[in-house]
């Protein structure tokens, strides 16, 4: 037990530290998703008290002073990243104030933590609430309430990590980013493994050994255990309790238990369905105070009520009929939400395409009928429903992609509409497809079987094979200076070969289009072409 | 009359013999490929040289914001210099770490007033702004006119670029707005711009034909043609792209005051890839 810590004993603190830190570096890496995403702020925060520990290596250990002067100038030094420059300004703060201590107690790491977050705050342009400057705010906020109390530095230290950890499982709640990412703050970790390195090094145990609050530092809205709806919290002073008795207690009440502290001031912490239980049982040992009872279950549905709402109003969502496999993924990698099932030979009824507008999760919703037979049948589902739907009158495939490409989610239903009908004009369809029986047409007649091409929808062109129909349809659709990208969507009846043979012709007699080549796994349709 | 300094870090993307000559002082970012090979974006490492270990590098470099006392060291010695007034005109707040590094640097230095300011802008069109403060200050502007420029011109400065490939910008971390667009299975040219600092998707076009006249056409819905135009043109690797979209302007008659061209550094090239080109610009007044 210490209640003062003299300076031999700082630099095992520090280095203490830096290795819990270290054992989390990837851990932390991988939740940083603030401000920039690109996860680093382990290997960051890594850098930055790697100079910290390399200043206090060269420093005399004899001097508070001059190692606190080590700490403030090895952090600043070492500063990386973001949440390196916070931490270095945290340091800087408790710096400040125990360089002028001979040996530090409670009350100087109180004022310490106090200073820092002063510090911390002023030297951040914008703070920002749900990273590592609420933790140590919320650490100082704790810290301050344990004054003047006869309390040792390690369970001190202990009630103040355990605040740092609830905290740090509350950034979520304070900055949407990091609820969307289903993470806590990155940074805020980091602070938190860093003060719980000290922590176990104080108290001779390893990190292994060390009981943490949220065992899974990453926050997934899902898996909010249910099974207790009350987290209750709260400190209680007595004459002296042995915490382990506690502990036994609240074990067959509920979970996430912690129970820290010393025998006359401790901090308790449990997920339960009888928090009144638990409160008799604490009052008959002491008084309580601080305390705190939260229903778990109803602050999840309505965080997912909010969560929810807040997505159906502002977005929109993006339901198509599709015609095949390989169609369906393009449609999904441009956005798509919903695909129904249709096409030339199936046309979807209004009750399935009702469905998957109802299935869609946004309150606006456009659809694309792909189909000259469909767009009737989308209008009547628009007349349907509750929802906000529009429809825009994509007729075809390649209607559908220069439709999804004009959309853009930040837009207004209206705007996009608008923009997703006018980029329909740019666009030429044309379709090979086989005869199923002999008929009369106004390019004469057509035996059954015969290949036939349509250039939007009407027929134009007839032949006995793939290869010549495919060629005379691109002629008419490949007028030069206006087309200057050829899409080839493949379905069923197509070859490799086929396709190599077309774009040899293209190239030949096109040479300044550009052609991409897609699987479309269409039935019917060898080929969908698509002119822009 | 007292002398205002400027300073900028490297992602303004202006050729080091600019900075001398204009009095301008850079802070470096830092690139690194793997732990080992570190090097200060600009000053340690050209856009050549850079593009070409890109190409080759099996892992994909990292970038690191300049630490604070880097930034103190140079507002120190400005102050050392005699000079109490520091702008200090930076990439996006949204994009880079780098303002919360000169932030913190600005609390612990005495003896001169500095205005740190997010440009909301990166590479050259942050550069665009540097330039236009040197003019102001060289008219001889007061501190807070030059303030008051670069803030203004913050929200005025608009940039397009086309990228070859997302990839970088994915993988990255710095897609913003244009995440939607990755894992399309249609090859897409997106037309991109920095809204409010972020990497925002304007237009998205197929095919390669499509990127000059979509560029065109997005500065000329931008801008009133009233006023004059300042703009400019920045590439990563490939100068032919830059030039062609310069003849393009030229073609189409879009009257301007200046022509900026520029190549991408190092670090911002570490977010666009190779194949990159950028135009930006804004009308004065």
């Amino acid at each position: 037990m210490t209640s003062r810590l003299t300076s031999m004993e700082i630099p095992r603190l520090i280095e203490a530290a830096f290795a819990n830190l270290k054992a989390h570096r990837d851990e932390i890496n991988r939740l940083n998703v603030f401000p920039v995403p690109d996860g680093d702020t382990g290997t960051n925060m890594v850098l930055t008290m790697q100079v910290v520990c390399e200043e206090i290596s060269k420093t005399d250990k004899t001097s508070i002073s001059a190692l606190m002067h080590a700490l403030s100038y090895g952090s600043l030094m070492g500063a990386r990243g973001n949440s390196g420059v916070i931490l270095s300004q945290i340091i800087r703060g408790m710096s400040e104030v125990l360089s002028k201590c001979e040996t530090i107690t409670v009350s100087d790491l109180i004022e310490a933590l106090e200073n820092s977050v002063k510090v911390a705050y002023h030297a951040v342009r914008k703070p920002v609430e749900g990273t590592m400057l609420t933790v140590i705010k919320d650490m100082a906020t704790q810290a301050k309430a344990l004054k003047g109390q006869d309390i040792e530095i390690e369970n001190f230290l202990e009630i103040v990590f355990m605040e740092g950890r609830a905290s740090l499982e509350r950034t979520p709640d304070l900055l949407p980013v990091l609820k969307e990412a289903g993470v806590v703050d990155a940074g805020a970790l980091g602070l938190v493994v860093l003060g719980e390195g000290i922590l176990a090094a104080l108290k001779g145990i390893t990190l292994e050994e060390m009981v943490t609050l949220g065992k899974a530092p990453s926050y997934v809205e899902e898996e909010v255990s249910l099974k207790y709806t009350y987290c209750t919290e709260f400190l209680l002073k007595s004459e002296g309790v042995n915490l382990t008795n506690i502990e036994e207690y609240l074990e067959p009440l509920g979970d996430s238990i912690m129970v820290v502290g010393t025998p006359q001031l401790t901090r308790v912490h449990v997920h339960t369905n009888e928090p009144g239980n638990v409160l008799n049982y604490v009052t008959s040992l002491g008084t309580i105070s601080q305390v705190q009872i939260n229903n778990m279950v109803e602050q999840s549905i309505e965080r997912a009520r909010t969560l929810a709402q807040a997505a159906k109003e502002e977005k929109i969502s993006l339901v198509a009929v599709s015609v095949g496999e390989g169609i369906n993924d393009i449609l999904k990698s441009l956005g798509v939400s919903q695909i129904v099932n249709g096409g030339q030979t199936m046309n979807p009824s209004t009750s399935e395409i009702l469905h998957a507008v109802e299935k869609a999760s946004s309150l606006n919703v456009i659809i694309l009928p792909n189909n000259k037979n469909v767009i009737l049948t989308a209008e009547k589902a628009k007349e349907a429903s509750q929802k906000n739907i529009e429809v825009v009158p994509t007729k075809s495939i390649p209607e559908a992609f220069a439709a999804l490409l004009a959309f853009n989610p930040e837009k207004k239903l209206e705007e996009n509409v608008e923009e997703m009908t006018e980029a329909l004009k740019n666009v030429k369809t044309g379709e090979i497809t086989r005869a199923v029986r002999e008929t009369k047409s106004k390019i004469g007649l057509i035996g059954e079987g015969d290949y036939i091409g349509l250039l939007n929808h009407d027929l134009k062109i007839k032949a006995s094979n793939l290869i010549e129909a495919s060629q005379n349809l691109l002629s008419l659709m490949v007028s030069k200076n206006t087309v200057n990208l050829v899409t080839l969507i493949k379905g069923e009846g197509v070859t490799e070969e086929d396709i190599e043979k077309l774009t040899r012709f293209l190239k030949e007699n096109f040479s300044d289009v550009e052609i991409e080549i897609c699987e479309g796994k269409q039935l019917f349709y060898p080929l969908i072409i698509s002119a822009e | 009359m007292e002398k205002i300094a400027i300073v900028t870090d490297s992602t303004a993307d202006l050729p080091l013999s600019y900075y001398k000559e204009n009095e301008v002082i850079i802070v470096p970012l830092t690139v690194r490929f793997g732990e080992e090979e570190i090097y200060r974006d600009w000053t340690e490492m050209n856009p050549e040289d850079f593009y070409q270990r890109l190409k080759t590098s099996e892992v994909l470099p990292k970038t690191s914001q300049p630490t604070t006392m880097e930034f103190m060291s140079a507002y120190k010695k400005l102050v050392e210099e005699g000079c109490s007034q520091i702008i200090s005109v930076h990439i996006s707040e949204k994009l880079s770490g780098t303002i919360g590094s000169a932030t913190a640097a600005k609390e612990m230095i005495k003896g001169a007033a500095i205005e740190i300011i997010d440009s909301k802008q990166a590479s050259a069109a942050l550069g665009m702004i540097v330039d236009a403060l040197v003019r102001a200050r060289n008219e001889g502007k007061s501190f807070n006119d030059l303030a008051n420029l670069a803030n203004s011109l913050s929200e005025k400065v608009k940039i397009f670029f086309v990228l070859d490939t997302l990839k970088y910008l994915h993988l990255g971390g710095r897609i913003g707005k244009a995440q939607a667009l990755v894992g399309s299975l249609l090859s897409i040219k997106p037309v991109l711009t920095l809204d409010d600092g972020v990497v925002a998707p304007y237009k998205k076009i197929r095919g390669t034909a499509r990127i000059m006249p979509e560029l065109i056409s997005s500065l000329k819905e931008s801008i009133s043609g009233e006023k004059p135009l300042r703009l400019g043109v920045a590439y990563s690797d490939d100068k032919k792209v830059a030039d062609l979209l310069i003849k393009e302007i030229k073609k189409e008659n879009i009257e301007h005051v200046s022509l900026l061209e520029a190549q991408i550094g190092s670090v911002i090239g570490t977010y666009i890839g190779p194949g990159a080109v950028a135009l930006f610009f804004y009308e004065e007044g």
